[in-house]
């Protein structure tokens, strides 16, 4: 539909370069439908900028206004409880539009890949993070917005380092896609987070079930896609200037975007800023867990013909968190000590805004070209290359004023050329493509510090094709796909003499997936996706050699891993009953054969630096399994109440014991009252959420230092209106999160060994859309 | 049949040639790595040193450390002194004189069991504060027991205890922790 509307405002556009009737008598005519459900929404204002002139739709959604010259409007629609619709138009002649709001929850339903067009979706079950939500959230990390999503947690290292857990699978299991490209950083550590900077997204989806057809083996365990949206087609100037600020840790972030069109080009730049101190719990500082964030990004398109288009797109972000003081430990026997104390190590009885070592620096620079054509109206071709660039130092405490040369230094260089073809008509729907991907990694030997994983590379080249049959109430859906991947790793000896050893790795994989949708009436449908997969090792695990700071463990890879081979199987329910209900249950089960994970070994290692435990990954089979469970209610356009449930459980097939760092049940409550639109108060809203985290019960007394920690409940609360100033919105919010200051440890926090996570927090944000 | 095994082959071959032509990654120096550290206890009434020893030439991995212990003689007191190198670099480095430099950064402790055995410090850092190169033993009565050497780097000097020795609040992170079993006679 989006489409439809897109080539709907361009015929308009086209119509009105050869008329040059300046009577102004053209009627503007159309309606307003709830982009989810497809439902009218009823008395909804429609504003027109020019003119200063607004209308009020009917119960049906209809509206009509007369008395228009031909030329350009730009249209703000409202409606209770939705984001405002931001619409710019051109007529010519009498014209009807259809608009779509996004209404309610829109983390509800399965959006379709817009920009994909109509029809082609997907028998997996994804969730949608829109332009608004985003925006309303703004300052946050990639995985602190995505854990919005039922069944989505995401994985700590103090406040400014996190990463997103989907289904109890991270890091190499969980491909993050970034506009179009698979984001090529050092994923693999638990203390590594994306770097992608959110502002410069409209839409971010999480793909719960596996999408290892199309992305590939690291796709397995679900995947993020992070995607900058379509630029409006509007000649003027538009754009987004937003500030926030968040007392606990005294945060700073400023975010700007402009965007324009012309004829043929479309431009848009985002940048931001974000500078944050020491966050604190209830009791005292989290010494040294500031953050400090740039990044920005150039999005272009040339259309030299409506049926081709080119994509240029820049994006560059630099990320330095610190990592907590209290948390740093060199041995056995100083993380015992660290371990359980009522008060951390290393911590000052006041607010700082320095980071000093431990910390990390990474840089990611993100280059992409991808052409697309048209082909016929439902069909294109799209071509791309990327290029990669990330470059992540990490700072030790070190003697002799060696604090400031880091102790890790890894430049990862990753080039990525693909293409694809969708054909989304017909008797059977499908799209295939081709990938290849070339990655280097060179460690920095100016460290003076043997490096984690070695200097390797990487060739992959991949093949794909997904096909979709629609009959009567069911849509039946296969796929394919064949990789081909070479490494060859040039290791340090962690002998006298050192030398270096090169080893080649060649792995086929193959994924396999089938699906049915039975959708027998709008307000019921049946999901159903298995996927097989199989993924080849990674250099991390293959060639992990060395001391792990963080968590005080040596561990080492083991060069002889197989490919794992992953089931995963989803079955999603959903059921609405008009104006009273909606809901979705999702089950699946994932089954992985040769699952390799970090097993703690008996052995203590003994070094000058005292005795340290070993870690070594090792394979099992594995098998996870787990509900999601989101309920909606609308008892009216004001009162909304949302309710969701996760529960994952994960064990070896051999010994029942049980996988580490599963997160535990949640269930989340949420209840929002939407106001009346006032003259000037637009679109306010007052929400309270209630988040409950079991304690973790299912773990394995071996692999863990210490005991979960307790369950807790944490209580937020969100008020957000918008000021109208003339013709502009200003948006403004407050958001107090952990309302009761409550003290509390997370299971998937690795400092939860060490303190407490942060207190209240106060966030204000201001927003300005021109 | 061979069309079949080209088309298998080829790809391979052309990933390998994409992938091999890297330069050898260069081998770190490893100048801050301590591989070895020597106790030397010498009787403050004259006669043959005693010598202890913890040597772990390739540093956190490959082969196991060397430990070497020494025996010494009840109620005898002796002068301490430590010395800590780095011989995994040609010529080997002395990393006694870096602990020494940033003395302030700097404190040793010597933790001993079962044995009755007194290590007192014997030197300052530039502030006044114990630093722990050079100390003062007094072997208890004739026992078994250990005595484990901790270096820590950016302890608490000031906090409770610490300058006498007791580890506890010391807080900073460890650059060395040996234990070595102790024999008195």
């Amino acid at each position: 539909m989006m489409l439809q509307r897109f080539i709907s405002i361009i015929i308009a556009m086209l119509l009105g370069g050869f008329l040059f009737a300046q009577k102004c008598t053209l009627t503007i005519s159309g309606r307003i439908l709830d982009k989810a459900t497809k439902e009218p929404l009823e008395y909804t204002s429609v504003a027109f900028r020019e003119g200063n002139r607004s209308v009020i739709a009917d119960s049906a959604g209809y509206f009509r206004l007369g008395g228009f010259c031909a030329g350009a409007y730009h249209i703000q629609i409202y409606h209770v409880g939705c984001p405002p619709g931001h619409y710019y138009v051109t007529v010519s002649r009498d014209t009807v539009f259809t608009f779509y709001l996004e209404h309610h929850s829109q983390l509800l339903r399965e959006i379709v890949v817009e920009g994909e067009t109509g029809s082609y979706q997907e028998s997996q079950t994804r969730q949608t993070l829109t332009a608004s939500m985003i925006r309303n959230r703004s300052g946050q990390s990639l995985a602190d917005l995505v854990d919005e999503v039922t069944g989505v947690r995401s994985l700590r290292n103090g406040g400014g380092i996190a990463k997103p857990v989907i289904h109890g699978m991270f890091g190499n299991r969980v491909a993050i896609i970034n506009n179009g490209l698979l984001q090529a950083g050092q994923q693999w550590g638990v203390d590594h987070a994306p770097e992608i900077d959110p502002n410069t997204a409209d839409r971010i989806t999480v793909v719960k079930g596996s999408d290892a057809i199309e992305y590939g083996s690291q796709a397995l365990g679900g995947a993020v896609i992070v995607e900058a949206g379509p630029i409006l087609r509007d000649p003027h100037l538009h754009g987004t200037v937003g500030y926030t600020f968040t007392d606990n840790g005294r945060a700073h972030v400023l975010q700007a975007r402009i965007n324009s069109s012309m004829d043929k080009f479309d431009w848009r730049v985002t940048s931001s800023l974000k500078k944050a101190g020491d966050q604190s719990t209830p009791d005292y500082f989290l010494t040294n867990t500031g953050t400090s964030e740039y990044g920005g990004s150039l999005q272009t398109v040339f259309r030299p013909s409506e049926h081709t288009q080119h994509h240029l797109y820049y994006s560059y972000i630099r990320m330095q968190p610190g990592i907590f003081a209290g948390a740093h430990i060199s041995n056995l026997t100083d993380l015992e000590e660290a371990i359980g104390r009522e008060r951390p190590f290393n911590v000052r009885d006041d607010f700082a805004y320095s980071i000093a070592a431990p910390r990390q620096k990474v840089d990611h620079h993100l280059l992409k070209y991808s052409g697309k054509k048209i082909v016929e109206e439902f069909a294109f071709w799209e071509w791309t290359y990327g290029l990669q660039l990330n470059h992540r130092q990490e700072f030790d405490i070190r003697r002799g004023d060696r604090s400031e040369k880091p102790a890790l230094d890894m430049a990862l260089w990753s080039h990525a050329l693909q293409t694809r073809y969708l054909n989304d008509r017909g008797k059977v729907r499908y799209k295939w493509g081709a990938q290849f991907r070339w990655t280097d990694n060179t460690n920095d030997a100016q460290t003076g510090i043997l490096p984690l994983i070695p200097d390797y590379r990487e060739g992959q080249a991949g093949l794909f094709g997904v096909g979709q049959y629609p009959k009567g109430v069911f849509t039946l859906e296969a796929g394919a796909r064949y990789d081909l991947q070479a490494m060859r790793v040039w290791a340090i000896t962690n002998t006298l003499p050192r030398e270096i050893i090169t080893r080649n790795h060649i792995m086929h994989d193959v994924a396999l997936s089938a699906g049915v949708r039975y959708n027998p009436a709008a307000d019921l449908e049946t999901r159903m996706q298995h996927v097989l997969a199989r993924r080849a090792p990674e250099a991390n695990e293959l060639y992990s050699a060395g001391l792990h700071q963080g968590v005080a463990g040596i561990e080492e890879g083991d060069w002889n891993l197989r490919s794992e081979t992953s089931i995963k199987s989803m079955l999603t329910q959903m059921i609405e009953v008009k104006s009273f209900f909606h809901a979705e249950v999702t089950i699946y089960s994932h089954l992985i054969r040769d699952y390799i994970y970090l097993r703690p070994e008996d052995e203590l290692r003994l070094t000058i630096r005292g005795a340290f435990p070993v870690y070594t990954y090792v394979q099992e089979h594995a098998w996870l399994r787990g509900v999601d469970v989101i309920w909606v209610s609308d008892f009216s356009h004001h009162l909304e109440w949302m309710s969701s449930l996760s529960w994952i459980r994960g064990t070896t097939i051999s010994d029942q014991r049980s996988i580490s760092l599963l997160p535990p049940l949640q269930i989340k409550s949420m209840i929002s009252w939407a106001f009346h639109d006032h003259r000037v108060w637009k679109s306010s809203k007052v929400q309270v959420e209630g988040i409950y985290h079991a304690r973790q019960r299912q773990w394995d007394v071996e692999s863990e230092l210490l005991e979960p920690p307790d369950d807790y409940f944490l209580l937020t609360l969100r008020f957000a209106t918008g000021i109208k100033i003339r013709q502009d919105v200003l948006h403004f919010s407050v958001a107090c999160d952990n309302v009761l200051n409550t003290r509390y440890r997370d299971y998937l926090n690795r400092l939860r060994y060490f303190a407490d996570e942060p207190g209240r927090s106060v966030s204000i944000r201001l927003r300005f859309d021109f | 049949m061979k069309a079949h095994k080209l088309l298998y082959i080829l790809p391979v071959i052309v990933l390998i040639a994409f992938t091999s032509c890297k330069k050898d990654p260069e081998i770190p120096n490893e100048e801050e790595l301590i591989t070895t550290l020597i106790y030397t206890l010498t009787p403050q009434a004259g006669g043959v040193p005693v010598v202890m020893m913890f040597q772990d030439l390739d540093g956190d991995g490959g082969a196991e450390p060397e430990i070497m212990a020494g025996t010494l003689s009840a109620g005898v007191v002796y002068n301490g002194v430590i010395a800590l190198f780095n011989e995994s670099v040609n010529p080997t480095e002395d990393i006694t004189e870096e602990v020494e430099e940033e003395g302030d950064e700097h404190q040793l402790f010597y933790i001993v069991s079962g044995t009755g055995t007194l290590v007192q410090y014997a030197d300052t850092d530039s502030d006044g504060f114990p630093l722990g190169l050079a100390t003062t033993l007094t072997a208890g009565e004739a026992a078994t027991g250990t005595l484990t050497i901790i270096l820590r780097h950016l302890p608490v000097k000031t906090a409770t205890g610490v300058s006498n020795g007791d580890i506890t609040f010391a807080g900073g992170e460890t650059d060395i922790e040996v234990t070595f079993p102790l024999t008195i006679e």
